[in-house]
């Protein structure tokens, strides 16, 4: 039955309003956010000294105004250059698909994602790394050594970026190609870890629809019935026929969608107030268009390329409170830091935003993307067991006292995401064949830690 | 009405992104006799660096800049034509963009699109997804001076590679200063592939460009103007 709703929706693709990529991006998309800003009177709200929101009743009126613009002004498909039209119905159709509980894995390795609401008491799972660059000689040992931290429930792996060592360029064979390889990666770095049942979303070197048809649901490939299948926008409240062709590809498989997209602040919906109201709308619609079982928002500051400053944290915590509050269903987030490899910078950063997104009420969160995903081979076991620790220490936390702490926290490294230290590789910073950290990244963890446990958060040694 | 009324109404003009407005301002000045060149540098600088200011300090935001930038554009295609020789005005040129095959993503090409059109570029903005012969192809129909390619995936980064290559096969590379930018780019990345420039943010890549619109030496260079 899905498969005939997916094809209703691709005729919207096809039959829709035209619409120029321009318009949509400089005019349809920051008019009805200024709509929802004035009707709802949620302009200039973000509070910097209170990062994270408290406030309820502000949390629903973004549900409200997110709600209302999702189903006004639909989706822009980037291919067809035309409009989804998307009704109430349909965005009811798509939260009543969705699972309220959803369990993932294979035996010992299993784990289950259920809603949250913000301050819950409910453990989150963390799904690590996000997509950083791993060359193919480390790919194995380094998703080895992440696979081995209890903390990570989900394991994502890093990017290839060749394929036995020729360029992997996206939209091609090689892509094809890619998706493959990475599984055998994959399943080798399960089976050292000890962790064969653990879940994937996959296959995370897939730009284009390649990759995934390549790698995921095929003999030989990710399993289904033990792996996520990931599909993402290219920004909120857009999609395109890649984003359609894995759609189809996993409801003809029968898998679990995870499905994303980062709102940029200071991008098409504007200020970190606009960016909430389409972080709302883009994580609702998400259900509907593409056929998600669990969706939600990521965000990035446009200055930054980061989430960790004050704006997005509260951006970020306003929108996860919003969907979480008002829904029974799975939200995710994403965790985007600046900071590398052994540096403090990454660990407060990571402390900030993960214990935000705890108390706001995510299921599930991804990260940490360190050194911003932009260097090759700057991401090491180590940050990926810190995210964990926070993420699954801060759930029962009330939002005051998470305030209380991050007021702390963000000092230590605001002054410096205009320049970050990227850290070092994974190389650098572990031993590589007993896959244990450097001394002096163990000591940085054990001082940061240590730190927190000060300030009130109740992490454990 | 004076001089400076024209000069501040363009600027408004520019910075409220009304592009109709922009070029009848544009014509009015011209029946007006004023030199455009003037009109350029106080009316329409003076909006598009107004411009600059208030998104750096998160005043106004992406889609502002996008209409501000065709704001200017159209004023400039109005004025330029009637600038006096004896000015020896130059534009600082025409810029292919685009974001590279096998990535769709657009929202750093189109800021660093809007800024450039905004500092009185000519940007023809060839959308996301393309592949590279169809930015030499475009560089050549419309004779540009820069092709700038952006990526965000680590799987399309190797098409900015691909051009720079297509150039050089094609026997073309002297004839295009050619910059990279995304959030995969490094300065080693730039300087790996031959790339003639690159800057780790949008207002950096403006001025690598601006540098490189004037430039002396043509393409390719040794060492890439990087700004990071």
């Amino acid at each position: 039955m899905s498969i005939e709703l997916f094809v209703k929706l691709l005729d919207k693709a096809h039959r829709g309003e035209i619409c120029s990529v321009k318009e949509w991006d400089a005019q349809r998309v920051p008019t009805a956010v200024k709509g929802k800003l004035a009707k709802y009177e949620l302009a200039k709200r973000v509070d910097k000294e209170n990062p994270i929101n408290c406030d309820d009743e502000l949390a629903d009126r973004y549900f409200k105004a997110g709600y209302e613009m999702a189903h006004e002004l639909g989706i822009f498909c980037q291919d067809s250059e035309r409009i989804i039209k998307v009704t109430e119905e349909d965005l009811h159709y798509g939260f009543s698909r969705a699972p309220k509980k959803l369990i993932l894995g294979k035996g010992k390795d299993q784990v289950v994602m259920l809603p949250r609401r913000p301050e819950d008491g409910v453990r989150p799972l963390f799904t690590a790394p996000l997509g950083i660059v791993v060359t193919e000689d480390i790919w194995i040992p380094l998703n080895t050594g992440i696979a081995m931290q209890h903390e990570v429930d989900i394991l994502q792996g890093g990017s290839l970026n060749t394929v036995f060592g020729s360029p992997l360029k996206g939209g091609t064979p090689y892509e094809t190609v890619g998706g493959r390889l990475q599984y055998e990666y994959h399943q080798e770095a399960l089976w050292r870890a000890g962790r064969p049942g653990m879940p994937a979303t996959a296959p995370i070197t897939s730009p284009t629809a390649f990759g995934q048809l390549g790698g995921y649901g095929i003999p030989h490939g990710f399993p289904v019935d033990q792996n996520v299948c990931m599909i993402l926008g290219p920004a909120e409240m857009k999609t395109t026929y890649d984003a359609f062709h894995k759609v189809a590809h996993a409801l003809n498989m029968g898998a679990t969608i995870m499905s994303g997209a980062s709102p940029m602040i200071g991008g098409y919906a504007g200020p970190p107030e606009g960016t909430a109201i389409a972080g709302v709308a883009w994580g609702l619609v998400q259900y509907y268009v593409h056929f998600a079982d669990y969706g939600g928002c990521a965000m990035m500051d446009i200055r930054f390329n980061c989430n960790t400053n004050r704006d997005s944290i509260w951006a970020l915590s306003t929108t996860i409170q919003a969907l979480s509050r008002n829904t029974d269903l799975l939200i995710q987030s994403v965790s985007n830091q600046l900071g590398g490899p052994m540096t403090e910078m990454l660990l407060w950063e990571s402390a900030a935003i993960m214990m935000a997104l705890s108390v706001s009420g995510a299921s599930v969160v991804i990260g940490p993307r360190t050194s911003g995903g932009k260097w090759t081979n700057h991401l090491s076991p180590l940050e990926c067991r810190f995210c964990g620790e926070v993420l699954h220490a801060c759930s029962g936390m009330t939002r005051v006292k998470a305030n209380e702490i991050v007021r702390q926290i963000i000092p230590k490294y605001e002054n410096k995401l205009r320049e970050p230290d990227n850290g070092v590789t994974f190389q650098e910073a572990y031993d590589v064949s007993t896959l244990t950290p450097k001394p002096e990244w163990q000591a940085m963890y054990d001082k940061v830690k240590g730190e927190l446990i000060e300030m009130g958060m109740p992490l454990k040694w | 009405m004076s001089d400076n009324n024209f000069y501040q109404r363009m600027t408004d003009a520019v910075v409220n992104g009304e592009v109709a407005e922009a070029s009848r301002i544009a014509q009015e000045t011209l029946n007006a006799g004023l030199n455009a060149l003037d009109v350029i540098k106080q009316g329409v600088v003076g909006g598009t660096d107004k411009l600059g200011d208030l998104f750096q300090n998160f005043e106004i935001f992406l889609p502002e800049l996008i209409m501000g930038g065709d704001a200017a554009k159209a004023a400039m295609a109005i004025l330029v034509p009637h600038i006096p020789i004896a000015e020896n005005y130059q534009a600082p040129g025409k810029i292919v963009m685009g974001t590279v095959f096998g990535d769709i993503h657009d929202i750093g090409k189109n800021l660093c699109a809007a800024m450039l059109a905004a500092t009185g570029f000519e940007v023809t903005d060839l959308g996301v997804n393309v592949a590279p012969k169809r930015f030499v192809a475009t560089a050549e129909e419309i004779g540009a001076k820069i092709i700038g390619l952006s990526a965000l995936m680590s799987t399309s980064l190797y098409y900015q590679q691909d051009v720079i290559n297509y150039l050089k096969d094609a026997g073309l590379r002297h004839k295009y200063y050619v910059i990279v930018g995304g959030g995969p780019v490094t300065p080693d990345w730039i300087r790996k592939i031959g790339a003639d420039g690159g800057g780790k943010q949008a207002n950096n890549v403006v001025e690598v460009c601006k540098q490189l619109a004037f430039h002396e030496k043509r393409p390719p260079f040794d060492e890439p103007l990087v700004i990071w």
